[in-house]
């Protein structure tokens, strides 16, 4: 990993959108970007999964990169057609190693914030809170990563509508990818350590529906 | 003499700006570029309608991926007709009435106006289209794919009325006042008539997308 590539990204991202954009040296910045996402990732889910232990540790160490890299994948293609359909027609390349090094913004501030979670994990956090810390953290990638996105797309008409749009398909793309590859922190009350959880919940969407109908109308999440 | 003979034949052979902008220039640039020539060409306008649908039909098959096996060619085609069926049967019904109104636009940019708007909406549905697949894959309930499905519908048909829209802008500008007049009716009726028949041909030939499953 190319540590000053790594400086860059997290100091300067306007300049290392423009180099993206621009298709200038985008393959060892993608290479970089790919370790860095790889790393960060991989030891925030080892710390969040550390609130069960045991095997659960490896369980998100894995699947957590799994959801970064695989939502970055799904999310090229999304990227390439809505920047091109609002006037910029960049290379495939170029959204590429972009998508990629917003990816590595993302898991960098996972790689602060793994420390932080893991002592308060350790400090004997409860269920909640643990979840709330990593949804804190998440929140906190993404805003970072969504900074570097601002510089990527520039300026010029649809700038807001492409951001608007690309955020919309990476948020939903990404909760639905983490939502299939659940639990990370563990299920509560169980004392077995499950890779996928068996239980059918439909999916994230209907999950949010569901809890939006029960918060207007208390009286039928009662009778279930 | 080896580095020579290298060096002359670059020499000899320098990329023309033509040939030069053509390497640069991207998948979705050359597929959403207007003409080289101001006057639109049948050939490239046609060329540009089926990669449209081509790519439309991309989406329709990651929406028939939930039920697998034949529903992916059904749905494919599906989505694809939605469009086709505008560009078919809409669009020349409204080229009638522009001639009707004596609008200044005639049938090339018309046919210009309407691949570029399948273009784009295709292009949106195909980089969608990887997205719709792993939600209709993964997610139990209906409700979600039916959501994602239209959603992804309803985004492209903006993206194809708002090109639409902007392309013949130029030319409604410069009709008479008369005619102009009777284009602020017409153009949102036609875009209206479109969107519903769109939706119709989406909701008969998706069946995905109606909760059947």
């Amino acid at each position: 990993m190319n540590l000053h590539l790594v400086n860059r990204i997290l100091r300067t991202p306007a300049d290392v959108a423009r180099d993206c954009r621009d298709d200038r040296d985008v393959t060892s910045i993608a290479r970089s970007a790919l370790v860095a996402i790889l790393l960060g990732s991989l030891l925030f889910g080892a710390a969040v999964g550390s609130w069960r232990g045991g095997a659960q540790i490896l369980f998100s160490g894995g699947k957590l990169p799994a959801v970064t890299i695989g939502t970055l994948a799904i999310c090229v293609p999304a990227f390439y057609a809505i920047a091109a359909v609002f006037g910029r027609p960049w290379s495939v390349r170029s959204v590429v190693s972009l998508m990629l090094v917003a990816g590595a913004r993302f898991a960098l501030v996972l790689l602060a914030a793994t420390p932080v979670v893991w002592l308060a994990i350790d400090l004997g956090a409860s269920y909640d809170l643990a979840k709330l810390a990593a949804a804190l953290a998440y929140a906190l990638g993404g805003l970072a990563a969504l900074t570097l996105l601002l510089h990527g797309v520039g300026d010029g008409p649809g700038r807001r509508t492409t951001i608007a749009l690309f955020v919309v398909v990476f948020l939903l793309v990404g909760a639905q990818a983490a939502w299939v590859l659940r639990p990370y922190l563990g299920t509560p009350g169980a004392d077995d350590v499950a890779l996928f959880t068996r239980e059918r919940e439909g999916g994230l969407v209907y999950q949010l529906w569901k809890s939006a109908g029960d918060a207007v109308r208390p009286s039928r999440a009662e009778t279930r | 003499m080896n580095v020579d003979t290298v060096r002359l034949t670059r020499e000899e052979d320098p990329p023309g700006p033509d040939e030069a902008e053509e390497r640069c220039q991207s998948l979705a640039e050359r597929l959403l570029a207007l003409s080289r020539s101001d006057a639109a060409r049948w050939d490239e306008e046609v060329a540009r309608l089926g990669v449209g649908l081509g790519l439309t039909a991309l989406f329709g098959a990651a929406l028939g991926l939930r039920v697998g096996g034949a529903a992916i060619l059904v749905h494919a085609a599906g989505a694809s007709l939605g469009l086709l069926a505008v560009a078919a049967v809409a669009v020349p019904a409204f080229s009638i009435v522009l001639a009707l109104a004596n609008a200044p636009i005639d049938m090339p940019t018309l046919a210009r106006a309407t691949s570029r708007a399948v273009a784009k909406a295709g292009l949106a549905l195909g980089g969608l289209a990887p997205a719709a697949a792993m939600y209709v894959v993964t997610v139990e309930d209906a409700i979600t794919v039916s959501i994602v499905g239209f959603g992804g519908l309803a985004l492209a048909g903006g993206i194809a009325i708002s090109s639409f829209s902007k392309e013949l802008r130029a030319a409604h500008a410069a009709a008479e006042a008369r005619t102009q007049i009777a284009l602020t009716f017409a153009t949102p009726a036609f875009l209206i008539f479109a969107t519903t028949l769109a939706v119709r041909v989406w909701w008969l030939a998706l069946p995905v997308l109606t909760g059947a499953r």
